[in-house]
């Protein structure tokens, strides 16, 4: 006996809230303005950083962890990448900068699988003490980015990786059982123990992927902004996050977790972001708002998903007595 | 059998406490001597360096015993530093602006942190927001209520933050400051290890589904819990505006900074809690972390560069050995 | 006239459109012990949650001592001298245990707002006193304490408030026999005349609660089927008047003799698990049910994850025979076609909050992977659709949350995700815990197969009627050691085996 099919709210409610947006932000900022031609390439660019870290961090989420070393991670891997581009040659330049990614994502890998703990305070620690490294790195200096790389700061470039890049990341996610395991710890860790792959490789390659990919986005912000200082790479995670939960992945990720809600989720953000922008709202509110925002998608995605869950129940309730 | 095992314990817990007495007075010794002997020695004016360390505790380790109490109810609140930001500029606004003197000094922390602090607590009992999100999404929006005032006050009084004239820092000079915490560390104690909030905490914190079961009020409990840290937040932000006479706002959640070394006292503490009550180890890892701090900036290492990643490097170690023989999932 | 010590009356208790308890009335003595006899889902713990507060009646009424009684918390129905103690366990690990004994009432020990801890240590002791209880440490973090320990400390606590009625849910589950034999000497201390109490016990064994009980109550779907005096109770109708219909000798194996290939599929030699398992050795041959009993602490329950592979320091060798290969990690045993399921489904198998179609799917996407580890969703669904058919788990489907099934059809998820693929050995750790008879009979109708088909299995099992209903050989373990393997056909008499056992 099939029970009726309740209403997908949990994959249409981000569409519409990106529809939404879209429209309240062309009123409010002018049409013209906000969706002229080389605006919408800036909320690209923007956009774009966003999405390349949110594919790796929607990994560490996935798991049920946090990874929030993102902003900072950012401006190390980015403004080392830039060092060694000037000092070796420009080709030295991405593989620093990816090095530095992984080694951060292994750090707090290893912090988490052998060490085990909680990872929530050992990226805030990582975060804080990159700060500090950046700062005495980059402090009064700046990492100037090596002209070579400089061609990747075209648009075409980005989509194209940009669409590579999520395909790649769909298959791993979607279509491999590493993908299947990543959403399995997220729902019961201890139950996937008794699976028989190893928990803890798996994990780390979550991790590792995190920071991989950040530091991918740090070599496409060097490109674009010319270099690094230690001023680069501010709340980054925070719109990363932003990203992923408004985008309705939920926060202790497991099954529900999927990958095109980070586009979606980028895209509302940025265009709220820009808008807010474009029509002259200070710094102030424009952060004001982005907070609440936060708290009501996480909060409103999983009153949907606790509802849903709870319309399961009696529905099965009522099934037992069929 | 179980009183010469009681005595036993007894005996080797003290051993292990006077251990970790001696490690500190040592290590401090050492750092002192490589130094060359400058961390307690006298300035100019008469005052010895060691005051100046003491004095520099005062703040992190209030906002240290804050977070006990509101991290231990199981809120993992990050909103603290921008909470810290907005009292205290609301504090000196009574103070200075409306002329209220002292009593809008300390009156005010006390009732915005505390409400600010409620505030995500709403966020996370009414609306299920996991507390980490909360703290942070919370933690945004205080920074920008006070970067939106900021702005305006730049525009009219030409600066962006009220500074204290010199009347309204004595809170912020030596003893005042330090005597501040002391008493609050009497307090705090007597709280966490003598009284009935302090067990239903516990209660709470180890395990919430029996701490209902037996009837503990855990709403009434954790609000308890989080107005009592609150408080102490407060009182650090007081004496933290008292001592500095100013306190900036920021954005992005840099606002973290500020509350680092306290987060760093507090693991460090949490990780010697099987041998030393947490009010107790907060004060000494405070007092200890504080002396590392003026250490490295002797040596030329200043705020902002390599004294962060000794930080982290504190609270990655602690992170770590607090997990030790733990059986568990980590997340 | 006996003197009514609670009396029910038309007592209901609807969730939604579920009836889980459905006009009941009864009338319990002072001085008796009534056990509820049920199966998962028959209203047993729906209606110990309302005497003890956790739960209020949708309707009808209950009298306690002739007054009507409606607590509207645990701890307003320890304020009538009503305190239970329940199945999950009730105890704070981070605490010592005389805090957790006076949780929630400290407020009495507490001077100008300041508490007198050595008052309260000498409360506790003399509660352990006052009912002879097995001492437990009174240090420490109760965290460290044994699962039992813990359990006794839970009925202390619930003693220290002095009550007259008491319930005790599933208790002796967690118990060793000695400290059973404290527990039931305990209840006629309690219920004597003296003491005056009166207790309402739960619990799944049977033969306990014919024992132990004065009285015992069968609920069946929420509704009251019968009550009397346990004396008047024969163990077949009892089972019956639980499941409404015959339960034949064939409810295990009808066979008596061992049977089974001589060829062995797994061998351990020297299993040594430092403060689990001492020594243990044995061979599992194709076809064959090994069955692993003895006292619940006794080790059975680390045999499984030693052989899995997922104990601290283990020592000793596990080889998978016809492939000569050392399984040392779990993915050795997985790659020789084993598989291990622990007692513990809701912890340890089931992924709650995801669908029956997603559990299903995780242990068998390895060998779904084609080439470069491509998954298809459809072969994934084909194989959830599968199973979930041949297992014939009712559900609204796959995509249904398996946290809303019951207990017997969440065993079949966490069964059938292994089971269907095509396996040479099974461990079983109490695959037929918390599962209502209905569904226990299709489990043995499913082993009985298995066997039939030459897969060798473990059956680790608290319950000896199971045991020994379903084992070839009966591996039996005592103090973390091996005291005796018996055969189906000569040893399986029920005394041999509990003189073994001890």
């Amino acid at each position: 006996m099939k029970t009726k099919k309740t209403f997908p709210w949990l994959t249409v409610v981000p569409f519409m809230i990106l529809a939404a947006i879209i429209i309240i932000m062309g009123f409010v900022a002018g049409w013209g303005t906000m969706y002229a031609g080389n605006n919408i390439e800036a909320l690209f660019n923007q956009a774009f950083n966003w999405m390349v870290a949110g594919l790796g961090m929607v990994f560490v989420t996935t798991i049920g962890s946090t990874d929030i070393t993102h902003g900072a991670l950012l401006c190390l891997a980015g403004g080392l990448g830039c060092y060694a581009g000037q000092a070796w040659g420009v080709w030295a330049m991405v593989p620093v900068a990816l090095l530095v990614g992984i080694a951060s994502g292994a750090l707090l890998g290893i912090l988490n699988t052998k060490f085990k703990a909680n990872t929530f305070m050992m990226s805030l620690a990582l975060m804080l003490a990159y700060k500090g490294l950046n700062g005495s790195l980059f402090l009064n200096k700046r990492a100037v980015c090596p002209e070579g790389i400089k061609f990747i700061d075209n648009v075409w470039f980005k989509i194209i990786f940009l669409i590579i890049l999520f395909l790649v990341v769909l298959f791993v996610y979607n279509y491999t059982p590493f993908g299947t395991y990543l959403k399995g710890i997220g729902e019961n860790e201890t139950a996937m123990k008794h699976v028989g792959f190893n928990v803890s490789k798996v994990k780390f390659a979550a991790f590792v992927i995190s920071g991989l990919l950040c530091a991918l986005a740090s070599v496409f912000n060097s490109a674009r902004l010319g270099g690094f200082d230690n001023k680069a790479g501010v709340s980054f995670e925070m719109n990363v996050m932003m990203v992923m939960f408004i985008g309705g992945i939920p926060v202790s990720g497991g099954m529900k977790s999927q990958l095109y809600k980070i586009i979606i989720g980028a895209f509302t953000i940025i265009i709220l972001q820009n808008g807010l922008k474009v029509a002259n709202i200070e710094a102030g509110y424009v952060q004001l708002i982005m907070g609440i925002v936060l708290l009501l998608s996480v909060g409103f995605t999983l009153f949907l998903s606790r509802r849903l869950s709870r319309l399961n129940e009696k529905a099965a309730v009522n099934q037992k007595n069929a | 059998m179980a009183k010469t095992a009681k005595k036993g314990l007894f005996s080797s817990m003290t051993a292990v406490r006077l251990l970790l007495l001696l490690v500190f007075i040592v290590a401090i010794v050492v750092m002192d001597a490589i130094t060359g002997w400058k961390m307690f020695s006298f300035s100019e004016r008469g005052l010895n360096n060691g005051i100046y360390i003491l004095r520099q505790c005062v703040f992190p380790v209030c906002v240290a015993w804050g977070m006990t109490f509101i991290f231990g109810s199981g809120l993992v609140d990050l909103s603290i530093g921008a909470q810290v930001a907005l009292g205290a500029n609301v504090g000196a606004i009574l103070a200075v602006q409306a002329g209220w003197g002292y009593v809008g000094l300390i009156i005010a922390p006390l009732v915005v942190i505390v409400a600010c602090e409620l505030a995500v607590v709403l966020c996370s009992e009414v609306f299920k927001i996991p507390g980490w999100i909360a703290g942070l999404g919370c933690g945004l929006i205080f920074e920008a209520i006070l970067a939106i005032w900021s702005a305006s006050a730049s525009k009219s009084l030409g600066s962006s933050v009220i500074n204290l004239p010199k009347e309204l820092k004595v809170l912020g000079t030596w003893p005042w400051n330090v005597i501040i915490m002391l008493v609050m560390f009497v307090i705090v104690y007597i709280l966490q290890n003598r009284t009935t909030i302090g067990v239903e905490l516990k209660a709470i914190g180890g395990d919430p589904a029996v701490a209902s079961a037996v009837g503990i009020n855990r709403r009434k409990a954790l609000i308890v819990a989080i107005v009592i840290g609150a408080l102490c937040v407060a009182v650090g932000s007081i004496c933290y505006i008292s001592y500095g006479g100013k306190v900036e706002g920021s954005t992005g959640l840099a606002s973290l900074t500020t509350i680092f070394k306290a987060l760093a006292i507090v693991m460090l503490a949490q990780s010697l809690n099987s041998f030393v009550s947490e009010p107790v180890g907060v004060l000494f890892a405070g007092i200890f972390i504080m002396a590392l701090v003026d250490f490295m900036t002797k040596l030329k290492i200043e705020a902002g560069t390599l004294q962060e990643v000794v930080l982290g490097a504190i609270v990655v170690i602690c992170g770590v050995l607090s997990r030790i023989g733990y059986k568990g999932v980590a997340k | 006239m006996a003197d009514i010590v609670l009396k029910i009356e038309h007592l209901c208790k609807y969730f939604g459109a579920t009836k889980a308890n459905d006009d009941l009335n009864i009338e319990i003595p002072r001085g008796a012990v009534l056990g509820l006899a049920g199966e998962n889902g028959s209203g047993k713990s729906t209606l110990a949650s309302m005497i003890c507060g956790i739960q209020k009646p949708t309707s009808g009424k209950m009298y306690l001592n002739g007054q009507e009684y409606a607590p509207k918390s645990p701890v307003d129905a320890n304020a009538h001298k009503v305190s239970m103690v329940l199945q999950e366990l009730g105890v704070v690990g981070s605490m010592d245990p005389v805090l957790n004994m006076f949780l929630g009432r400290t407020k009495q020990f507490a001077k100008g707002g300041l508490l007198n801890l050595n008052a309260i240590k000498k409360e506790a002791e003399a509660q352990f006193e006052k009912w002879n209880l097995t001492k437990v440490p009174m240090t420490g973090v109760a965290g460290n304490m044994s699962i039992e320990q813990r359990k006794v400390l839970e009925l202390a606590r619930a003693l220290s408030i002095d009550p007259k009625f008491l319930i005790l849910d599933e208790i002796s589950q967690a118990l060793s026999h000695d400290n059973r034999k404290v527990l039931y000497d305990f209840i006629k201390k309690f219920t004597s005349p003296e003491n005056g109490g009166t207790i309402l016990m739960v619990t799944h064994d049977l033969e306990e609660m014919v024992e132990i009980c004065t009285h015992i109550s069968v609920l069946r779907d929420g509704k009251i089927i019968d009550t009397r005096r346990s004396e008047e109770y024969e163990m077949d109708e009892l089972k019956r008047l639980m499941i409404g219909r015959e339960v034949s000798g064939d409810y295990y194996r009808a066979d008596q003799e061992e049977i089974y290939s001589d060829e062995v599929v797994l061998r351990v030699e020297h299993l040594n698990v430092p403060g689990e398992l001492v020594d243990i050795n044995f061979e599992l041959h194709k076809g064959e049910i090994l069955g692993v009993c003895g006292l619940s602490d006794g080790g059975i329950h680390s045999v499984g994850p030693a052989l899995f592979g997922i104990s601290e320091h283990r020592t000793g060798t596990v080889e998978y025979v016809p492939g000569k290969v050392q399984l040392k990690k779990p993915l050795d045993m997985i790659k020789t076609k084993g598989a291990y399921l622990s007692k513990d489904r809701d912890k340890d198998g089931l992924m709650l909050d995801a669908s029956i179609g997603q559990n299903i799917s995780v242990p068998n996407v390895r060998l779904l992977a084609g080439a470069a580890k491509f998954l298809s969703p459809k072969k994934v669904n084909d194989l959830s659709q599968k199973a979930s058919v041949d297992f014939e788990i009712k559900s609204s489907g796959l995509g249904q949350v398996v946290k809303s099934l019951s207990g017997g059809n969440k065993q079949k998820v966490n069964l059938s995700r292994w089971l269907v693929q095509d396996l040479d050995y099974v461990i079983l750790d109490c695959p037929t815990r918390g599962v209502d008879i209905g569904v226990k009979a299709y489990i043995y109708g499913v082993l009985k197969k298995m066997k039939e088909s030459g897969i060798g299995i473990i059956l680790i099992s608290d319950e000896l009627p199971e045991a020994m209903g379903m084992s070839d050989r009966l591996l039996v373990m005592k103090d973390h050691e091996m005291a005796g393997m018996l055969s189906r056909t000569t040893d399986f008499v029920e005394e041999k085996i509990v003189e073994v056992m001890l």
